[in-house]
C-alpha cells in the first residue's frame, strides 16, 4: 500500500487510539479482549484504506468501521479469525501512580457498567458523544439526522445519571 | 452529577491505562496479519473448487464408460445438479453481510438482508437440494437392480442418503431456529432503537 496511505492511517491512528481503545473497554468483558477487539478493528482500518474516497474526514471513516466491528465482535467468526491477529507491537500500559486515586477507578468501573447495560445502539451513540465528537459527526457514523442524535443523547444521559445516581 | 462529570469520568480511563504501539513495528505486523486472513481465504476457496472439482470429472467419465444407459443419464443429471446447487449457492455469497464502512444503520440493514437470505437457503435446501437428488441416486441403480448383490448396495446406501437428508434436515432447521432468527430479532430491535 502506498506511504499516502500509511501515513494517513498512522495520523489517524495517533489522534484515535485513546478513543478506539475506550469504546473497546466498552465492547468487550476484559482488558485482554479490548486489547483483541482493539487489534481487529486497525487491521480492519488498514484492510479498507484503499476504500477510503475522503467524503468524511478519516476519523468518522474509523469510528464507523470501529462501531461495525464492535457489533461484529461478539460472534464466533470474528472470534475465530482474531485468532490469526497478533499484533505485539501493540501494548496496554497500566498506571498505578498514588496520583491516581481510588475513586475515579470506581466511577470509571461504573459508568462502563452502566453503558453496558443500555442496548447496542444507545452504547454506540453515548460512546461517540463521551469522546466529544460533534452531533454531525455521530450522525454520519451511526445514520441518523442530527435531530434524532440529539435527542437519543439527551435520553440517553438521562438513564446514565439515574444508573450512577443508582449506586450504592 | 452534572453533564461534563460524566464525560470528565470516561476520558480518565486514560490516566489509568493507555494503549500503545510501536510505528514502524505495527505496519510490518498489520500487512503480515492480513498476509495470512488473505492465505486463509484463498485456502477455504481452493478447497471448495479442488472439492467440486473432484466431484464432478468422475461422473462425466460415467456418461461415457457407465455400461447401463439408466447410469449415464444418471451420471448427466448429477452433474447438472451439481451446477443447480452451485449456481442457488453463489448469489448468497453476493448478498454477503454489510461492509464494514458503511455507517452503523446500514450495516445493520446489510447483515439483516444477509441473514435473511441464508435463512432462505436454509430452510428451502430440502426441495432444490435434498430431494432432487433422490430420483437421480434411484435411476443410476435401476440398470444393475436385477443383481441381488447390487440391489443390496443400492438399497443400504439410499437409506444412508435419505438418512443424510433427514440429518442435514434438522441441522438447517436447529441453525435458523437457534443462531438465524435470533440474530435477524436481535438486529431488528438494534434498527428500531435507532429509528425511534
Amino acid at each position: 500500500m502506498d506511504k499516502a496511505l500509511e501515513s494517513l492511517f498512522l495520523k489517524g491512528l495517533e489522534i484515535n487510539q485513546q478513543r478506539l481503545f475506550r469504546i473497546c473497554r466498552v465492547y468487550s468483558p476484559d482488558g485482554e479482549d479490548a486489547k483483541d477487539l482493539f487489534q481487529e478493528i486497525l487491521v480492519q482500518v488498514w484492510r479498507s484504506m484503499d476504500a477510503f474516497k475522503g467524503k468524511s474526514s478519516f476519523s468518522t471513516w474509523m469510528f464507523r468501521i470501529a462501531l461495525n466491528v464492535c457489533l461484529q465482535f461478539k460472534s464466533k467468526h470474528l472470534k475465530r479469525q482474531s485468532r490469526l491477529i497478533k499484533l505485539d507491537s501493540i501494548t496496554i500500559e497500566n498506571f498505578c501512580s498514588e496520583e491516581v486515586t481510588k475513586e475515579p477507578d470506581e466511577k470509571l468501573k461504573h459508568l462502563r457498567t452502566c453503558i453496558k447495560r443500555l442496548n447496542e445502539s444507545d452504547m454506540a451513540i453515548i460512546t461517540l458523544y463521551l469522546e466529544e465528537l460533534a452531533y454531525k459527526e455521530i450522525s454520519e457514523i451511526l445514520g441518523l439526522t442530527e435531530n434524532n442524535v440529539a435527542v437519543k443523547v439527551r435520553r440517553i444521559k438521562s438513564k446514565l445519571f439515574n444508573c450512577m445516581n443508582a449506586r450504592p | 452529577m452534572i453533564e461534563d462529570e460524566l464525560i470528565k469520568i470516561w476520558q480518565s480511563s486514560s490516566n489509568q491505562e493507555r494503549v500503545k504501539f510501536e510505528k514502524s513495528k505495527l505496519m510490518i505486523e498489520l500487512q503480515s496479519s492480513l498476509d495470512r486472513l488473505h492465505r486463509r481465504w484463498k485456502y477455504l476457496e481452493r478447497v471448495n473448487i479442488i472439492s467440486a472439482l473432484l466431484t464432478i470429472p468422475p461422473f462425466i467419465l460415467a456418461v461415457f464408460w457407465a455400461p447401463f444407459i439408466s447410469m449415464k443419464i444418471a451420471s448427466a443429471l448429477v452433474i447438472v445438479w451439481a451446477i443447480y446447487v452451485g449456481l442457488r449457492i453463489l448469489p448468497i455469497k453476493k448478498v454477503k453481510s454489510g461492509d464494514l464502512e458503511s455507517n452503523y444503520l446500514q450495516y445493520l440493514e446489510k447483515t439483516k438482508a444477509y441473514l435473511i437470505a441464508q435463512k432462505k437457503l436454509l430452510e428451502t435446501s430440502l426441495d432444490w437440494a435434498t430431494l432432487t437428488i433422490y430420483p437421480i441416486y434411484l435411476l443410476f441403480w435401476v440398470g444393475v437392480w436385477e443383481r441381488p448383490m447390487a440391489r443390496f448396495i443400492g438399497v443400504m446406501s439410499f437409506l444412508v442418503l435419505i438418512g443424510l437428508g433427514v440429518f442435514s434436515y434438522y441441522s438447517n432447521k436447529k441453525k435458523v431456529k437457534n443462531e438465524i432468527l435470533p440474530s435477524i430479532q436481535k438486529i431488528d430491535e438494534l434498527i428500531k432503537t435507532l429509528k425511534d
